[in-house]
């Protein structure tokens, strides 16, 4: 196996007394896309500032090839150079959109013409030829974003770390975005990381989806997220995700397909009591494993579920958790319909 | 009324054949008051971000401060650096009282806590996510200062401008310190005080209307960077 581009060890790190990321093993191969989703507040960004040397951890380590990478280290500056972050709302500098593209090709130095050639190629990558000498801050959001977007492929770095890349443009702009990332990716063979809310588009991008909640990583990205056709019957909303199992759902998009659940808002009964407002399904549980004072059920419905309790609610149906029939009950509006 | 008239008049004969006495102010004026903007700049800058960027003990009263010596009466600036200087004060030696030196030691000092005061407020004003960017794209201690310098240069100009403006219109220290003494250390402001009390109007208004004007091109030179 290849030395991994980034790993990281045993990573906590705290605001205050805050825990909010608590990592014990992460790794990310070179070349490779890698999408972290989770719900606001799950440590997402942290964890972006700490890869990209912007903070450090409170403890623990990250390698970069192997080599420990710290910020107070001689070589930070370097390492910091191999990789950039895209931000959320990328702030862009009070000048022309061209300058701002050619200000980390300048910082590094490259000289005139081939800091030339690069921008107007990286303007080229992003469709904003033209806008060379428009005043950064005069953009529309999506045009600002992909300036901030060519600001740093134009640095043709090894990792690029984007935070939400796509969270406030449009859906046209959001595609392009989506291409480009690929396209840099096959092209370039950069590893590229980014963080989103929006699981299709985590899944369009790649297969390496790693799922954080409250700063620690869900094992397999890919648990109850599942795929299904949208029905409407008496003025209820489902999703169909198998022949006789459709799951009640609040809201949707034209092009819903796909259901979220976190593990967290499932809970499991053998007498289960539940109202119009939640789903109620017959399964029985395939596996239990503790994970972190909790308790990882896997219920197989025909579809299989996962739901995390907590130990003493487990203890309730330990006795018979594997021989009989066991419900799992999650309401409607912890269904995030994508 | 035609006293004023004729001041006018008398005003642009003056301005227009260059007299020398009126010109020697303007130019002592612009001479003094330039090596003090920019000498204050060179302390100032420096302190402003200083303050603005790091966070340490007493920095709200250091701020706070600041922000009342902006007020000083330029009469208090004058006293001060006057009894240090005069014959008999501690400075007495290097005998400055009455030179051009002095009036820029009382100009720096007036205009210090301007300058700082308003580049801590531009400094602040920069979007904070601009610092982290910057790091992100690669830059290091010293291309980062620059960055947020660059990104803050309006309200810094802006400070100069104002600094500026409160030190070549000054009179109070310019007067205790100079001494007001022709083709030396009369400045447009001065030469305005003296001549007026003396009833010569018409040196009063050519200076008066030549302040105007430096004014009004500085300010015009300020809104084209802006715009830039």
């Amino acid at each position: 196996m290849t030395q991994p581009i980034i790993e990281i060890k045993n990573i906590h790190k705290k605001y205050d007394d805050r825990l909010v990321l608590d990592i014990p093993h992460l790794s990310f191969e070179s070349g490779l896309i890698y999408a972290l989703v989770g719900p606001n507040g799950s440590g997402k960004t942290t964890l972006l500032k700490l890869i990209n040397l912007l903070e450090s951890p409170t403890d623990g380590e990250i390698l970069f090839h192997g080599q420990k990478a710290d910020i107070n280290s001689t070589n930070a500056l370097e390492l910091k150079r191999k990789m950039t972050l895209v931000m959320q709302n990328a702030v862009l500098f009070r000048t022309s959109v061209y300058k701002n593209i050619a200000y980390g090709l300048k910082l590094r130095p490259f000289n005139k013409a081939s800091i030339h050639s690069a921008v107007t190629s990286a303007l080229d990558m992003v469709g904003l030829v033209g806008f060379e000498q428009r005043k950064a801050r005069k953009l529309s959001a999506g045009e600002a974003q992909r300036t901030a977007l060519a600001r740093a492929i134009v640095l043709k770095p090894e990792i690029l770390i984007l935070d939400e890349p796509t969270a406030n443009v449009d859906r046209r702009n959001g595609q392009t975005i989506e291409n480009l990332l690929k396209k840099i990716n096959a092209e370039h063979g950069t590893t590229i990381i980014f963080t989103t809310h929006d699981l299709s588009q985590a899944y369009r991008m790649t297969k390496n989806v790693i799922s954080l909640l409250d700063g620690k990583v869900i094992s397999g990205g890919s648990e109850n997220i599942i795929y299904g056709i949208f029905r409407q019957e008496n003025g209820q909303k489902f999703i169909n995700i198998a022949s006789n199992i459709n799951i009640k759902v609040n809201d949707f998009n034209q092009d819903s397909v796909g259901i979220y659940i976190s593990p967290n808002n499932i809970r499991v009964s053998f007498n289960p009591d539940y109202n119009d407002n939640q789903n109620c399904l017959k399964g029985h549980v395939t596996s239990a494993t503790m994970l972190d004072g909790n308790v990882r059920l896997i219920i197989d419905t025909g579809i299989e579920f996962v739901s995390l309790i907590s130990k003493e609610a487990f203890q309730e149906i330990a006795s018979d958790a594997f021989a009989k029939d066991i419900h799992i009950v999650f309401d409607i509006s912890d269904v995030h319909v994508f | 009324m035609n006293y004023i008239i004729n001041g006018f008049i008398e005003a642009f004969r003056l301005i227009f054949s260059f007299d020398s006495e009126v010109f020697s102010a303007v130019f002592i004026s612009l001479k003094i008051s330039l090596i003090s903007i920019f000498l204050s700049a060179v302390i100032s800058l420096p302190l402003g971000f200083i303050i603005a960027t790091k966070s340490f003990l007493g920095k709200k009263i250091a701020i706070t401060l600041i922000n009342t010596l902006m007020a000083t009466p330029t009469v208090v600036v004058g006293l001060m650096v006057y009894t240090l200087i005069s014959r008999s004060g501690p400075f007495g030696m290097l005998n400055l009282l009455y030179t051009q030196k002095a009036m820029i030691i009382g100009q720096v000092i007036l205009v210090i806590p301007i300058l700082v005061g308003l580049a801590i407020s531009a400094i602040h004003s920069v979007d904070e996510r601009v610092a982290e960017t910057a790091i992100t794209l690669g830059a290091n201690r010293r291309q980062l200062i620059f960055t947020i310098f660059l990104e803050a240069r309006f309200g810094l100009l802006a400070a100069l401008v104002s600094g500026f403006g409160r030190i070549i219109g000054e009179v109070g220290s310019a007067m205790m310190l100079g001494g007001n003494i022709k083709y030396a250390t009369r400045t447009m402001s001065t030469a305005i005080a003296l001549q007026t009390s003396m009833g010569e109007f018409a040196i009063g208004i050519a200076l008066g209307i030549i302040l105007l004007l430096v004014a009004f091109l500085i300010n015009i030179l300020f809104h084209y960077f802006q715009q830039k």
